[in-house]
């Protein structure tokens, strides 16, 4: 047994890919091979999307209504599958509910710095000149402010909730794609087939979005699905320190923080959420890894 | 003269001058040091000399691909500058160098053809413009199913061919070539050479062709420059400047040129019986 996990299987060395190879995506699709890596990715967010949606139908109870008589009650115990929390709430349907909110917030989070951060980073790595510069010390500022207390200062400043959540993740997190688009616009704006479509009188929109933008937009891709991770992450640890979706709406995050006091008695309310967090964020993972994977062979 | 379609005056292009941010002024790099030539209409001009002598900077000030720092380009006996309107930007099209990166990797041939002829209004109608992109593939010597691959699937040569088309797509009266065969094999260049040499008089064209090769030029032009760091050291036509080289450098560049094979070659002998 320890002889089998400590030798490492002859596949590791031949797709040593830097980073990606150390992901945890990385070492699924090592063992099973990319498309079937993707499948798992696609399945695993693919269900959690359809939990979500129709947490309505599916939940059992409400998310939100209290019975303290129960609460606290174990996993299974009065037909509450995975109990009750302080409050006498059902913990399934508070965990289905929340991630309704959390990949609803987490979309958001991802959909507007990418669409921002490309257009501007695009434009200004095409354009050069000062555009470009004016860019980069944006870029520069932006990264250079610790992420977490400048979200946790933009929530002070907006008021909590989940569109405050969306703006201030917004504010930050364009930087990233801008630069990485910036950076592959720089590059491929001397390449002979965007220099042969203005040649071509094309106009320089059409240009940016259907010459470059389609040989650029591998990179921003893979990132957004890393980035929704860490963005559900980030959402959790903003609802953990009390600053994320105000209460009662259940989110991940809120159910992790309210469980702390309960660790040692009834652990199942903090492993629960936990879990759901793992279970997506492998599935992104393993999504963001193999598309890493594919489109880099063109 | 009057006859001369394209005329370049004393043209210079720097790079990297200005002043830093402290007000230091910033030696530029003189890329072009004021060239003059002109080029008659049908006629084949090349233009040669060691990579960094500015000859491709000079095509992309020509193209309207770079700025020029100082000089004037006439063009139909227009001023030809950076900013040019549709028509005159379609007079002058460009066959760039390097095939593996002049055609989009994620368009199709005929939706890029087919791009190129809408926006320049050349054909009005989808329909239309995918039927002229066959007919532009035919006349290079691509088979009309090229329409719907992308390029990685054709060769070097082909892809040049499919550049070629789409240099010609728009009807120019100047093509400029910047060394269309230098990143092809020996056996292609031949047949590159012997497309663009049928074509120009076929749509009698005139050409701008950069070399490093004077051999290659040899082949296909009429008359010839020879550039060096950043200047035009001598021109001439080209049986004249290749027999009796009046500077050195001509002279070693003559000495550096490939021989390309000979295009007459004797029947294949029958090939060996197999084993």
């Amino acid at each position: 047994m320890t002889e089998e996990m400590i030798s490492p299987p002859a596949r590791v060395l031949d797709s040593d890919r830097g980073r990606i190879g150390r992901s945890i995506g990385g070492a699924v699709r090592r063992h099973v091979g990319g498309n079937v890596s993707l499948a798992i990715g696609i399945g695993i967010v693919g269900l959690m999307v359809l939990l979500a949606a129709f947490a309505s139908v599916i939940a059992p109870y409400d998310p939100l209504k209290q019975d303290v008589a129960n609460a606290l009650l174990a996993p299974g115990e009065a037909g509450h599958l995975l109990g009750t929390d302080q409050l006498g709430r059902d913990v399934l349907s508070r965990l289905l509910y929340g991630a309704r909110l959390d990949i609803f917030v987490a979309l958001g989070s991802v959909i507007f710095p990418f669409t921002i951060g490309i257009a501007i980073g695009i434009v200004a790595g095409f354009r050069g000149g000062w555009v470009d510069s004016l860019l980069v010390g944006v870029i520069d500022v932006v990264f250079a402010f610790p992420v977490l207390v400048l979200l946790i200062a933009l929530l002070f400043v907006l008021g909590p909730g989940i569109l405050t959540i969306i703006v201030a993740i917004t504010l930050v997190d364009w930087v990233a794609y801008a630069q990485l688009t910036r950076t592959s616009a720089r590059r491929e704006r001397n390449q002979e087939y965007i220099l042969a479509a203005r040649t071509g009188g094309i106009p320089v929109w059409r240009i940016l979005l259907r010459h470059m933008l389609p040989n650029i937009i591998a990179q921003p891709v893979v990132l957004a699905f890393s980035d929704a991770l860490l963005i559900i992450l980030t959402i959790t640890t903003l609802g953990f320190l009390g600053l994320g979706v105000p209460p009662p709406q259940p989110d991940w995050g809120t159910m992790i923080s309210e469980a702390q006091p309960y660790l040692s008695t009834q652990w199942w309310l903090g492993v629960a959420p936990g879990v759901a967090i793992i279970f997506t964020g492998l599935g992104l993972s393993l999504i963001a890894d193999s598309l890493a994977e594919r489109l880099d062979a063109r | 003269m009057a006859d001369q379609l394209l005329e370049v005056k004393d043209l210079c292009v720097h790079f990297g001058g200005g002043r830093t941010l402290l007000g230091k002024k910033k030696v530029p790099f003189e890329a072009l040091k004021g060239i003059d030539f002109s080029i008659a209409a049908g006629e084949a001009f090349a233009i040669v000399g060691e990579s960094g002598a500015g000859k491709s900077t000079a095509a992309r000030c020509v193209v309207g691909l770079q700025k020029s720092t100082r000089g004037e380009i006439t063009f139909q006996g227009a001023p030809l500058g950076f900013h040019r309107d549709r028509d005159q930007r379609r007079a002058v099209q460009m066959v760039f160098q390097d095939p593996y990166s002049s055609l989009s990797p994620r368009m199709t041939v005929g939706g890029a053809l087919a791009e190129l002829l809408r926006v320049n209004k050349v054909c009005g109608t989808k329909e239309a413009a995918r039927e002229r992109a066959g007919e532009l593939l035919e006349m290079v010597g691509m088979p009309p199913s090229a329409l719907d691959q992308r390029p990685r699937a054709f060769s070097g040569g082909q892809r040049q061919r499919i550049g070629i088309a789409r240099a010609i797509a728009l009807e120019p009266a100047l093509l400029v070539a910047d060394e269309p065969v230098s990143a092809l094999d020996v056996s292609i260049q031949a047949s590159i050479l012997g497309l663009l040499k049928r074509l120009q008089r076929e749509l009698g064209l005139t050409m701008l062709f950069i070399s490093h090769d004077l051999a290659v030029v040899r082949q296909l032009c009429d008359r010839v420059a020879v550039m060096c760091d950043g200047e035009i050291i001598e021109m001439g036509p080209v049986s004249e400047v290749l027999a009796a080289p009046r500077e050195e450098f001509t002279k070693n560049l003559l000495a550096a040129a490939t021989d390309l094979p000979d295009l007459e070659m004797e029947p294949l002998a029958a090939p060996p019986p197999k084993p």
